[in-house]
């Protein structure tokens, strides 16, 4: 019995031990690049690489904001994240809510729309979007580089799966007591839907900072790029100056994994909320 | 008096049809014009001869899906697209093992998956440089590893031969928590009584795996599936950073880009897009009739 019981502890330490070399190799990217980004650009050209800087300069990161301009190239990416965010939010709920709680002529077809829009992918439609930009002359413009983005079908389906748990009775109370539709979408459907508004934020919050192929068609001027595209750039312009290139990275990467350690509960609840097992 | 409140009445009434309208428009009116359009008209784009920057356009009919089947560059892209497919039985592999592990109720199970998802919500850009370093051969991290235990270096992504390898390392890494987190809440359904009682008549842990827990993922194996198999028809940023020596990690959608954006073809680039999009919605509608099968 005994040795039985010390075998089943030997086997769960097998496994832990297991599970955090593989964490360690997952997360070791991470932990170089943050420490690399520290180091001169001659510590890359060693053949014994270490991983600790020499010492701590931060003149990669000062050179980065003072010379390559990156500042501008974060605001950027803040702006077009915070606006897509915003948006999609506020479409999503929206429509949500209408294919949820109203039954209306034609609402079949229309979310029906809406769902096949998921099945089709990037490619198929990015040249015909850019004519489309193009004509309206939005190429290179902020408006160009935000509009496609402001809202996300997959997130419409999600929100209205979610919202059909809303009681209607309570609806209908506030109704008789004379509340308009939409005093009624305010005060008692979004704070009833806090943690899938959490969910569709931060979801698009990640796929807005990364994003890269819209961006990289639509956008020519250096004023307009964004992070991704700035570091697309710098890895062609400087290709042998790894310093910088660590630093870029980290300095696109850490701000989203703060947020993700913060939030990691909505991202992880994304997933049951689709209904995908 | 009485006829003006009849109105008011039946104005009420009007705008109360309206409402749902007012708020599923914006959703409609955006899918419409960013998605199902341009869909549409992809199709009308790829019978020109477009350039997208002039005017003129001429129709050529089918001239642009003949020039497909004859322009060996494209075939190559496919061929290229063809090895990545290796990438998701070793995605799927990585995410499953990741995901029984987690599932074995292990101490710090939550620190473990946020660390193993961390790759997934990071951009794919700046995830690649760092790769581009690790994979750097005459002083990258990778061959100084291989060095140390005496192993002789490779070539990696300068390769033409191992490029293809060296993006799909990198791609794994990028994306099998997303996997693992679909198993886990596979893993999740699977009512333990029934491992329990395969367990009483004796079947091996590997046996109660393989003939009780595997086959009951099977959603999760069908969803999985599919999305990384479209994934890897969407292949763009991974081979657009890491670039092997000719040609050898240009994928279609990365020849896509090349004609269309830097050429200007954009009715052959249509032409291309097109056909890839059918065969993407071959797939989907395979994935959904399984899904549904599955259901029943």
């Amino acid at each position: 019995m005994n040795r039985e019981k010390s075998k089943k502890m030997a086997v769960r330490i097998f496994f832990f031990l297991l599970t955090l070399g593989l964490a360690m190799i997952i997360a070791f990217p991470f932990v170089w690049m943050i420490f690399a980004s520290f180091k001169e650009s001659k510590e890359f050209y060693v053949l014994k690489p270490t991983l600790l800087p020499e010492k701590f300069n931060t003149d990669n990161f000062r050179e980065l904001f003072e010379k390559l301009n990156i500042g501008l190239y974060y605001w950027n990416s803040v702006i077009v994240t915070a606006m897509q965010v915003l948006s999609t939010v506020t479409i999503v709920l929206l429509a949500g809510y209408g294919f949820a709680k109203y039954e209306f002529k034609g609402k079949n077809v229309l979310f029906l729309m809406i769902l096949s829009s998921t099945m089709i992918p990037w490619v198929a439609t990015i040249i015909p979007l850019y004519i489309m930009a193009n004509q309206l002359k939005l190429v290179d413009t902020m408006a160009g580089l935000i509009i496609p983005g402001m809202a996300d079908a997959f997130s419409i389906f999600l929100a209205r799966n979610f919202m059909s748990s809303i009681p209607t009775p309570l609806l209908e109370a506030a109704r008789i007591d004379g509340a308009g539709e939409l005093l009624i979408f305010r005060k008692i459907v979004i704070p009833a839907v806090k943690p899938l508004i959490a969910v569709i934020a931060i979801q698009k919050m990640v796929s807005s900072w990364n994003a890269f192929q819209w961006p990289l068609l639509v956008v020519n001027s250096d004023k307009l790029r964004t992070l991704p595209l700035a570091i697309a750039k710098l890895s062609s312009q400087y290709y042998d100056s790894y310093n910088l290139k660590m630093a870029a990275a980290a300095v696109a990467i850490i701000p989203v994994l703060i947020i993700y350690v913060i939030f990691q509960k909505y991202l992880v609840e994304g997933v049951s909320l689709s209904g995908i097992k | 008096m009485k006829v003006s409140q009849g109105a008011v009445s039946r104005n009420r009434i009007t705008m109360h049809r309206a409402v749902p309208y007012f708020f599923i428009a914006p959703a409609v009116i955006y899918i419409f014009f960013v998605t199902l359009i341009p869909a549409i008209m992809a199709l009308p784009i790829s019978f020109t001869d477009w350039s997208a920057l002039s005017p003129k356009k001429n129709f050529v009919g089918f001239d642009n899906y003949v020039r497909l089947m004859g322009d060996k560059d494209f075939w190559k892209s496919c061929l290229v697209m063809a090895q990545f497919f290796i990438y998701v039985p070793i995605v799927l592999a990585a995410g499953l093992v990741t995901a029984l592990l987690l599932n074995l109720k292990i101490k710090g199970v939550k620190l473990f998956r946020l660390i193993f998802y961390s790759p997934v919500i990071t951009s794919t850009i700046a995830a690649a440089i760092l790769f581009e370093y690790f994979f750097q051969p005459s002083f990258g991290l990778f061959n100084s590893i291989l060095g140390f235990f005496g192993l002789k270096g490779l070539g990696w992504v300068e390769n033409a031969s191992t490029a293809v390898l060296s993006v799909i390392i990198f791609k794994v890494w990028k994306d099998f928590g997303e996997a693992m987190l679909i198993y886990l809440a596979g893993l999740q359904d699977v009512p333990s009584e029934i491992k329990e009682a395969s367990a009483i008549d004796g079947a091996s842990s590997w046996q109660t795996f393989r003939y009780i827990t595997f086959p009951m993922l099977r959603p999760a194996h069908i969803y999985l599936l599919m999305k990384n198999v479209i994934g890897v028809f969407m292949i763009f940023q991974e081979t657009y950073m890491l670039k092997g020596p000719l040609n050898s990690t240009r994928t279609v959608v990365n020849y896509i880009y090349e004609k269309g954006f830097q050429s200007y073809q954009m009715g052959y680039a249509s032409a291309m897009s097109f056909s890839l999009f059918l065969i993407v919605l071959i797939i989907t509608m395979v994935q959904y009739k399984a899904t549904k099968l599955d259901v029943l």
